[in-house]
């Protein structure tokens, strides 16, 4: 075990005062958000999620007389931010937020064809169900995602003490409302910080990707962590790390989800390209990156996707020694908590041309 | 011909355009080939404007209540991601006819400055983050002469303007180095239901229309730069 949960758990934001751990070659620093203004170096480009996150969590019934249960959106497949009508969604059965996921019963048997009420004006047609609880739905709205805001609760962790609002789950750089839960490293980020870091000469640039599930509490659904997620890249973006790249500056990713999109556009066609598509990319130790060299993460638990993530990243010993620390030095955990920067000076592969 | 080219395929959001000036502006800005989204509180005054102008879009909710913030945001951002202009037109005045400051119940107070500072808070803060990436954007606040003047009777929506006057010149010294421009825009007296509302024997011969402080706003706004005065009046 790298480290142990430590349960202390509210939505409260401590913004640039968030503890930064920094793994680099050199060794490890104790930092806080703010300094990323001095870590960070004029041509760098520091790459953000502008999806905003969606009350993703729905009280749901098999038309016309089915048994009620949840549907919990899981990952946006298209086609478009305008229509957010495909989705992959969980069923769950009876209980409550204050559960765990893992002690949650069963949905009723759901099959294609079968067609649910998830709100006043909001149905889904159900496409397909794997593993039993996995669905793919195409939902349907006179007023999608007005009616999505108006019948959805916010996607609740158990380990929290208080229920999340809406606003809870919003960042700096929330527009387009395509996640399911928070890209949370944005949390810590500032307009204050913001400013600095453009003073600084680092390049803030963006991407849309819609952050998944992390979570069902089925281990064979679990297992297709993280789903296959939308996401879009603009030009512009395209552009900057292509002039940082030529420069010789640093691709920072501002958590997994800018990663997951950045990488998955670079692999479909073996060089970085602007526009739409699915990430279906599972990150492994081994992989090799193509577009970012560094990432800014939350402090992960032992077996999540993510710290594999962190081991491909970077030396295991000096992850382990680092989670060590920061345990000692009572950093927090989980999406409200500290950060890390995983800038080990990984150089990607990816034609940039 | 249109005249305000300057807005030409832009993407605009209006809060409060369906009377009076935000409606005057949805309906020009429409005309110049803007690309006009307008959130109202009331269906049907949104269907008449839809009707008049299809092709505006539009989204029905309450600015000043603080549970549809962010369903409005990203309502609105998933079909504007490029917001070029905000203009922040809702208001109220409170009951009427308007009390002394004295006789007005605090809670009347609460609910102005609620609606006509808060809610414009909010949503900038929610609607930001398009600008605040790119570099560029224009948020408009609406402004009064009782922003400035203490006439008896305009308590809480006098108090209300001040307060969204300063935050403008704020936000506007804060921003203007990310490239963002912040104005706030007094009309002048209109011939609008709220007018009327606050004065009942107004003479309609002396108020302007709101077509014609629409179509002024809307020249002025593209002469204006950074480091000239926030406020203006038209």
């Amino acid at each position: 075990m790298l480290t142990q949960p430590i349960p202390t758990y509210t939505a409260e934001r401590r913004g640039e005062n968030t503890r930064l751990l920094v793994f680099q070659k050199a060794g490890l620093q104790h930092r806080q958000v703010a300094d990323l203004k001095d870590l960070l170096n004029a041509g760098d480009v520091l790459v953000v999620n502008r999806s905003a996150t969606l009350p993703a969590s729905y009280r749901a019934k098999i038309l016309p007389h089915g048994p009620g249960f949840e549907v919990r959106l899981a990952a946006f497949q298209g086609p478009s931010p305008e229509q957010p009508l495909y989705w992959q969604a969980i069923a769950l059965g009876a209980g409550s937020w204050q559960q765990s996921t893992e002690s949650r019963g069963l949905a009723p048997l759901l099959k294609a064809g079968d067609f649910l009420q998830l709100g006043s004006d909001l149905f889904a047609h159900v496409l397909a169900v794997e593993q039993q609880r996995l669905l793919t739905l195409r939902l349907e709205s006179r007023d999608l995602i007005p009616a999505l805001y108006r019948s959805g609760e916010p996607i609740q962790y158990a380990y929290h003490a208080e229920p999340l609002n809406i606003w809870d789950q919003q960042t700096l750089f929330s527009g387009a409302p395509l996640s399911v839960e928070p890209p949370s490293a944005s949390f810590a980020m500032t307009a204050s910080l913001l400013h600095n870091l453009r003073q600084q000469g680092v390049k803030v640039v963006s991407l849309l990707h819609s952050a998944g599930i992390s979570s069902t509490g089925d281990p064979e659904v679990d297992r297709l962590l993280p789903l296959p997620e939308w996401f879009d890249v603009p030009e512009e973006t395209v552009q900057a790390i292509r002039t940082a790249r030529q420069e010789g500056q640093r691709v920072v990713a501002l958590g997994t989800t800018v990663m997951r999109a950045l990488e998955s556009a670079a692999t479909a066609q073996g060089k970085l390209s602007s526009g739409v598509g699915l990430s279906r990319l599972q990150i492994r130790p081994g992989y090799r990156f193509q577009v970012v060299n560094s990432l800014i993460t939350g402090m992960h638990e032992p077996e999540s996707s993510h710290m594999r993530i962190l081991k491909s990243l970077c030396d295991l010993d000096l992850i382990q020694k680092g989670y060590r620390e920061a345990q000692a030095l009572g950093y927090r955990d989980h999406e409200y908590g500290d950060l890390s920067w995983v800038d080990c000076g990984c150089s990607p592969g990816a034609v940039l041309a | 011909m249109s005249t305000h080219s300057h807005f030409h395929n832009t993407q605009v959001v209006i809060l409060g355009g369906t009377s009076g000036l935000g409606r005057a502006l949805a309906l020009q800005l429409h005309q110049a080939q803007a690309r006009v989204l307008v959130v109202a509180r009331h269906a049907d005054g949104l269907a008449k404007l839809q009707a008049e102008a299809p092709g505006i879009l539009t989204l029905q909710g309450d600015i000043s209540d603080k549970q549809q913030v962010y369903a409005l945001a990203g309502s609105i951002q998933a079909q504007l991601p490029q917001i070029d202009t905000l203009f922040h037109v809702a208001s109220t005045l409170g009951p009427t006819p308007l009390p002394l400051l004295l006789d007005t119940p605090c809670e009347d107070l609460e609910q102005v400055l609620t609606t006509n500072v808060m809610g414009p808070f909010r949503l900038t803060k929610a609607l930001i983050p398009g600008m605040l990436l790119r570099q560029q954007g224009t948020v408009v606040t609406i402004s009064s002469d009782a922003a400035v003047n203490a006439y008896p009777h305009w308590g809480a929506y006098s108090i209300s303007k001040a307060a969204l006057d300063h935050m403008t010149r704020l936000f506007a010294a804060e921003l203007h180095t990310q490239g963002l421009h912040f104005w706030a825009i007094d009309p002048g007296d209109m011939r609008t239901p709220m007018h009327f509302a606050a004065v009942p024997d107004a003479d309609p011969t002396q108020l302007k229309d709101p077509a014609q402080a629409a179509t002024q706003l809307l020249n002025l706004l593209p002469r204006l730069r950074t480091g000239d005065p926030v406020r203006h009046s038209l």
